[in-house]
């Protein structure tokens, strides 16, 4: 898991063809293989049906009609319900502005980090590494009591900035991008410089074009990690109309703990974004994972 | 740093309810300015159009927190 | 390819200019600390000085709107050993990381081994199979908190029409730990089989082919070159997985409130509970900085075999 290109990643591609024992054997190894992986596919789909097909019955039938998996009469009754007790939309919009705030400016810091690190000749530089793989190991749940007595002595503790500050700290993109620059020839920087460019410039003009691939893979997995974020905003936020979409949800629970169907169409609604971005793009969020999952 | 700069900050970042949410518009409009320069100035990114809409899209969404009180706070 | 792609554009860009001597650069290091200076000032203010402050705060007494913190030296730590609530979270944390590792780590091996075999229909179960790792912690646990329902739950209905006891899951001291942990290997499986997947994609295919013409068979295709080759991925997950699961906190808050009677505390729970209820901060420190320690211990293992690039 240390090389950071993405060629290895080849899903649904066909291989090659190495297993011609074209046997009976053959055949019923593939056919457990289907079988066992049909299986977990249900497994794992089947609670995002059940959900959605108990958020469209009328709240006051569920519990009777529990055996009639498929509701007779399907109203949208629950989410109107819902998205009109509650701010959903505008925690929709913090919960993206966070997002879209800590994707961008991990991207540029990260890039910009990770060139430095890479292609860079200063000084300090081995000291600013030994920084990045320092603090990787740091579990963020360590800082947080820090962290909020700093954020109300700068009195931001209701702000987009103090929930983004601690994702877009993160050191594992400078890590994984400072890999990726390693591995461009350093004749094409020298190339550039004789043509005039600037240590910026080349970073706009060679380094990000060249880094598209990666930095796809890192920006959506910073999306899965900073739409899912909980207990960071669970602390530092006291005011509803932050929330973002997952700590507004979570705390729905008091008030609809025997109400699942509003609960339900509440998740669904909250789940829908993400899970449309992931049927449209899979192969950019399984690359994402693949290539950035040690960030746990 | 000047020293009024962290306390604006602060009320930037802030908006409560049915305020205009000015900090999340300035984080959108931004991220739509970089990736706008990218996909349209710096033809040596050779951005695909999911840039180019994805860039037009974060404009979009930078208006739309900007003009944000459109409906009563739910009780 | 899609880089070396990039790479023949940016070339094709600067062609005519490419030479092997070394250039000297003209920019001083000054445009280089401009470019790396943002990230490290986040370093410096968001983890490392909160990082020194949490080993600080964990020596004294602080509540936050208190005049005065006083220093009461390792009394937290004495503290910390001293009480059976952390003693429990810790267990119940350990247990989940357990129980993840036992079950999770294999099932994604075989799942992503199958997924290899390059079958009809490979694309749509990869997709089914990591659908929930894209869904959020809070999300999968509300549904869950729906299907763990002990009346009306989906798990419950299916255990009675087999005819096997049914169980009160999230509501009963004995079982709640075992479903958040059942619902957090269901949740992970796709993750893993991710990474395992791209560790099977890179090993070659020529060991496969020369393995045929010598007559091995798929098992012996499987012991002999899969498993040994995929030596370096599967610790890789192993320990990812370990620090992951020692961070267990949002199944917990969202489904059980770390109840019933604490069967669900884990360590980061506990911290939340201590640091941001009770205000206890100083204790709460004390408790971040030995999950610190855990992790760490754990870190050094996985930084071991980061470094260690398995040439094919």
């Amino acid at each position: 898991m240390t090389t950071l290109s993405t060629d290895e990643l080849d899903f649904g591609d066909g291989g090659p063809e190495v297993q011609h024992e074209g046997s009976w054997y053959d055949t019923v190894a593939k056919a457990v293989a289907h079988l066992v992986l049909l299986f977990f596919s249900a497994v794992m789909t089947i609670p995002f049906v059940w959900a959605f097909l108990t958020s469209l019955k009328p709240e006051n039938k569920i519990f009777t009609t529990i055996r009639q998996i498929i509701p007779a009469d399907p109203t949208f009754a629950n989410y109107v319900n819902v998205w009109m007790q509650n701010p959903l939309d505008r925690w929709i919009l913090n919960s993206l502005v966070l997002a879209v705030g800590v994707v961008f400016f991990t991207l540029l810091l990260d890039t910009l980090a990770g060139y430095a690190l890479a292609k860079g000749d200063f000084k300090g530089k081995s000291l600013v590494y030994t920084l990045v793989i320092g603090t990787l190991v740091i579990p963020p749940q360590v800082v947080l009591v820090p962290l909020y007595l700093e954020m109300n002595a700068l009195n931001w503790s209701n702000t987009y900035w103090a929930i983004m500050v601690l994702y877009i700290a993160n050191p594992f993109g400078t890590f994984m991008m400072r890999q990726f620059f390693l591995g461009i020839p350093d004749s094409l920087i020298e190339a550039a410089r004789m043509d005039g460019c600037s240590t910026f410039q080349i970073y706009t003009r060679v380094m990000l074009p060249l880094a598209k691939p990666a930095l796809s893979s890192l920006g959506v997995f910073t999306f899965i990690f900073v739409w899912g974020a909980f207990l960071w905003p669970l602390v530092i936020l006291n005011d509803s109309s932050m929330y973002p979409l997952q700590v507004g949800i979570g705390l729905l629970t008091g008030r609809y703990s025997s109400q699942w169907g509003q609960l339900l169409a509440a998740v669904v609604i909250a789940a829908l974004p993400v899970i449309a971005a992931y049927l449209l793009a899979q192969r950019t969020f399984m690359e994402g994972i693949a290539l950035t999952g040690g960030k746990g | 740093m000047a020293p009024w700069l962290l306390p604006l900050a602060g009320k930037l970042g802030y908006a409560g309810k049915n305020e205009p949410v000015v900090g999340g518009a300035l984080v959108f409009f931004v991220a739509a300015a970089g990736v706008l320069y990218l996909s349209f100035v710096r033809d040596e990114m050779d951005a695909g159009p999911v840039m180019k809409i994805g860039g037009l899209l974060l404009l979009g969404m930078a208006l739309l927190a900007f003009f944000w009180p459109m409906r009563p706070w739910p009780h | 390819m899609a880089e070396s792609h990039g790479l023949q554009r940016v070339r094709r860009r600067f062609s005519g200019y490419l030479s092997t001597e070394h250039v000297e650069s003209t920019d001083t290091d000054l445009s280089w600390y401009a470019i790396i200076l943002p990230k490290v000032v986040l370093f410096a203010a968001i983890l490392l000085v909160p990082f020194i402050g949490a080993f600080y705060i964990s020596l004294h007494e602080w509540a936050p709107l208190a005049q005065t913190h006083p220093f009461v030296g390792l009394d937290n730590y004495v503290r910390l050993f001293q009480d059976p609530v952390f003693w429990n979270a810790i267990i119940n944390t350990a247990g989940y990381s357990l129980a993840l590792l036992v079950f999770d780590v294999p099932i994604a091996l075989g799942l992503a081994l199958l997924l290899n075999m390059n079958l009809r229909g490979t694309k749509f179960y990869s997709g089914a199979i990591f659908l929930p790792v894209v869904t959020s912690w809070v999300i999968v646990s509300l549904i869950w908190s729906w299907l763990y329902n002990p009346e009306y739950g989906l798990l419950n209905a299916i255990l009675g029409a087999v005819g096997l006891p049914q169980l009160s899951w999230l509501q009963s001291s004995s079982t709640a730990l075992a479903s958040i942990a059942l619902m957090s290997i269901w949740k992970h499986i796709g993750f893993n089989m991710v990474i395992f997947l791209a560790g099977l994609k890179g090993i070659p295919d020529d060991y496969y082919e020369a393995a045929i013409v010598d007559g091995a068979n798929r098992w012996q295709r499987f012991r002999y070159i899969t498993l040994p080759l995929l030596k370096p991925t599967t610790f890789f997950v192993f320990i990812v997985t370990l620090i992951f699961s020692f961070r267990v906190y949002t199944q917990v808050y969202v489904m059980t409130q770390g109840g019933p009677v604490r069967s669900t505390y884990t360590i980061v729970y506990y911290f939340w509970q201590t640091g941001f209820q009770e205000f206890e901060m100083g204790y709460a420190s004390a408790i971040a900085v030995v999950l610190f320690l855990i992790v760490f211990g754990l870190s050094i293992l996985q930084q071991r075999t980061w470094g260690d690039d398995v040439e094919y």
